[in-house]
């Protein structure tokens, strides 16, 4: 019995952290899209300079693990005047590397829309950002949902890493667990089994958006 | 902000014995990801229908959990089953097993893009299924590979830091130590971030170099 | 140079002039040195082996390619330069817009929009032009499609419909924007032989109605005679021949025109 109230116990730490993941989980995701989209479509401007400062975002923050970006937004980023939460701190190096990675999925689905599209805009008069909102993006979302899902996996994952900034996320809770109780294989089975719950709802989540998005075109 | 080149100095040695630790590190779990790798993608090929589900089952759930829970479970846990890993052993089997799951999606792929056509081909002129692999598909299948697999090694060694978290002093673990030694963090950690930076630009654009060599030469 | 200002508006004047125009690709020279025009309401049928200049002549008309040398005139207005300040420069996009607003064209492989319905590709420019409400927009397009045939097929995605009706949506589709000026590229090419007719149909009762100036590139010999008032023939670039389909066809000028014929007749084509 007293191994069932050892287990609730642990249940109540792994839900808060469950609760955190997720939190931590959609926060950086939203970052990470947003940056996506910017990077993205930077990388296709016309302009060198654009091009050029969103080349060195993705290739800066694609050049450096996760890992080694948490711990600069948490103890170098107050060196120079910008102090963050812990959370703050996960949630912006999370978003910005989800976001270099996400930025080559936005472009290559972008290109991955043929020409053609955009010779019936320029036939039809629509101005590029038009043809860009109206045409090219509803096709190009198409394409780069499976890699979305990936990513959205990846950030999930990556969340795990704040736990070390003190973020007191699943991982964080299985540790502060194995250090109270000496417990080591149940509240990490616990926490890897939890993990596989949520990358089930997003991939399921994902999938029920490429069924809305994908009308029209593979023969929906 | 002052950044001391005075320190620098000071631990320079400490960071260059750390990233001594993360090449090696770094080759012998790409040395387990691409033979584990292997491994997988043949299972999950398997004609026997059980092994190709548990092969699906097993790397789909490595894949989907973070790589430092499954170090901490490799590091905290197995001793409890009597099964006692050093930092390195532990850091290299974790990396490696998570990155085989990587790694066996490429050989997967790479076997299936060879055309049905050419198997056909390989029966039409009568060659022996060892002839037909060693032959007709491998030599086709494998150039492809390549660049995907050396990103996913480049992709190894930025990830080498997370295994400072179970104690290894690698490049990031010796920097934190330092880091919190001195009570300084702003040099240590600028110094590895610049580090993992260089090396993965460099390498990054040796598998570009390498990617459009294999395309022209398939062209 | 004075080679842009605009030519002398008589009551025949060109509603498009070609005046000395290159294009090359590199060392390809795909159109070298050439001049005509078009007066409004004719239609014109360019043709000539593949490779020989038809279609870029299209695709410049329609900004999607860009001259490199000469001008190219629509209503006496330069399509590729423009005057700013006094200076003489390349055309900007706003400039490209203005030009475009008289100028439809449909496409080989349709170009349709595939997660647009029918009606949304057809109504879709109209609204984001600010040329109409999206009501009217709608009833427009509703309009087009039935006298394109596919009034009943209005809410179905492209990828629903067959060759031959894409195709009648793509009509429709740059009929919505009333052009002056509507340029046909091969639009049967991509078709399945028994859908031609019914695509070919739509473009005759086109040019029996409206007024439009119309360019027709085609290898259709048979519908070029039916469709056209004038024929140009082309090869390597250049005009070898122009006249009214009578004479282009039953007693060409130039050899080069016959040999063409002659290769299209021995292919089983009616001329």
């Amino acid at each position: 019995m007293q191994n069932l109230d050892a287990t609730i116990g642990y249940g109540r730490f792994i839900l808060s952290g469950a609760l955190a993941t997720v939190e931590l989980t959609i926060f950086s995701c939203a970052l990470a899209l947003l940056m996506a989209f910017l990077a993205g479509l930077a990388l296709l401007s016309r302009s060198y300079s654009i091009r050029a400062v969103a080349r060195i975002y993705v290739e800066f923050f694609r050049g450096t693990s996760i890992f080694v970006q948490l711990f600069a937004a948490y103890f170098v980023l107050p060196l120079v005047g910008i102090s963050l939460t812990p959370v703050q701190a996960g949630v912006l190096a999370i978003g910005l590397n989800g976001g270099a990675y996400g930025s080559e999925v936005v472009r290559a689905g972008i290109q991955a829309v043929g020409r053609d599209q955009t010779e019936a805009s320029i036939a039809l008069n629509l101005t590029r950002w038009q043809a860009m909102w109206w045409v090219i993006l509803p096709q190009a979302v198409v394409v780069m949902l499976p890699s979305f899902g990936n990513l959205a996996i990846e950030i999930m994952k990556a969340t795990a890493v704040a736990s070390l900034v003190t973020v007191s996320e699943l991982t964080f809770q299985a540790q502060m667990v194995r250090s109270q109780t000496g417990e080591t294989a149940i509240p990490f089975l616990l926490i890897l089994v939890t993990y596989l719950v949520i990358a089930s709802v997003l991939t399921a989540l994902v999938r029920l958006l490429e069924r809305r998005f994908s009308r029209g075109t593979a023969g929906a | 902000m002052d950044w001391s080149w005075d320190f620098v100095a000071q631990i320079m040695p400490a960071l260059t014995q750390g990233l001594l630790v993360t090449v090696e590190i770094t080759l012998v779990s790409s040395v387990v990801a691409l033979v584990l790798g292997l491994l997988f993608a043949l299972a999950k090929m398997s004609p026997v229908g059980s092994v190709r589900r548990v092969a699906i089952i097993a790397t789909e759930g490595i894949r989907r959990t973070p790589l430092l829970v499954q170090l901490y479970f490799l590091f905290y846990v197995l001793p409890d089953l009597g099964i006692l890993l050093s930092p390195f052993t532990a850091g290299v089997i974790g990396l490696g097993l998570h990155y085989a799951t990587y790694t066996s999606e490429v050989y997967r792929a790479g076997i299936n893009n060879v055309p049905v056509g050419q198997w056909e081909a390989a029966r039409a002129c009568n060659l022996t299924t060892r002839q037909t692999w060693t032959e007709i598909i491998l030599p086709q299948a494998i150039p492809p590979m390549i660049p995907p697999l050396g990103n996913y090694v480049i992709a190894m060694f930025k990830e080498t830091p997370i295994l400072s978290a179970i104690t290894v002093m690698d490049l990031m673990g010796e920097a934190l130590a330092q880091a919190n030694f001195n009570y300084r963090y702003l040099e240590p950690i600028t110094l590895v971030a610049a580090g993992f930076l260089l090396v993965s630009l460099i390498s990054a654009a040796i598998i570009k170099l390498l990617e459009n060599h294999l395309n022209l030469r398939a062209a | 140079m004075g080679l842009h200002i605009a030519p002398d508006r008589s009551a025949e004047a060109p509603i498009i002039e070609f005046r000395e125009v290159g294009k090359s690709y590199g060392v390809f020279k795909v159109l070298d040195q050439l001049s005509f025009s078009v007066k409004p309401g004719e239609h014109l049928a360019l043709i000539g082996p593949s490779g020989s200049g038809k279609t870029t002549i299209l695709r410049i008309l329609m900004t999607l390619e860009t001259v490199t040398s000469g001008n190219v005139f629509i209503n006496g207005v330069s399509l590729n330069r423009e005057q700013k300040n006094g200076r003489d420069i390349p055309a900007s996009e706003a400039h490209l817009r203005k030009m475009r607003a008289d100028i439809g064209m449909v496409f080989q492989h349709f170009n349709l929009f595939p997660h647009k319905t029918a009606l949304q590709n057809v109504a879709l420019a109209p609204v984001l032009t600010g040329r109409m409400s999206k009501a009217e927009a709608k009833d427009r397009a509703i309009q087009l499609l039935d006298k394109v045939g596919l009034a009943n097929k209005a809410d179905e995605y492209p990828s629903r419909l067959s060759g031959g009706q894409k195709q009648r949506v793509a009509i429709a589709r740059a009929l919505a924007l009333q052009p002056k000026i509507m340029l046909l590229d091969e639009i049967t090419s991509a078709l399945d032989p028994e859908l031609v007719e019914e695509v070919l149909n739509v473009i005759t009762d086109l040019r029996n109605e409206t007024d439009m100036t119309m360019l027709l590139v085609t290898h259709e010999m048979g519908f070029a005679k039916d469709f056209a008032d004038r024929v140009l023939f082309f090869e390597q670039g250049k005009i070898v021949e122009d006249g009214p389909p009578s004479e282009l066809f039953h007693s060409p000028h130039h050899e080069r025109t016959k040999s063409f014929l002659r290769k299209v007749i021995a292919a089983g084509q009616r001329v």
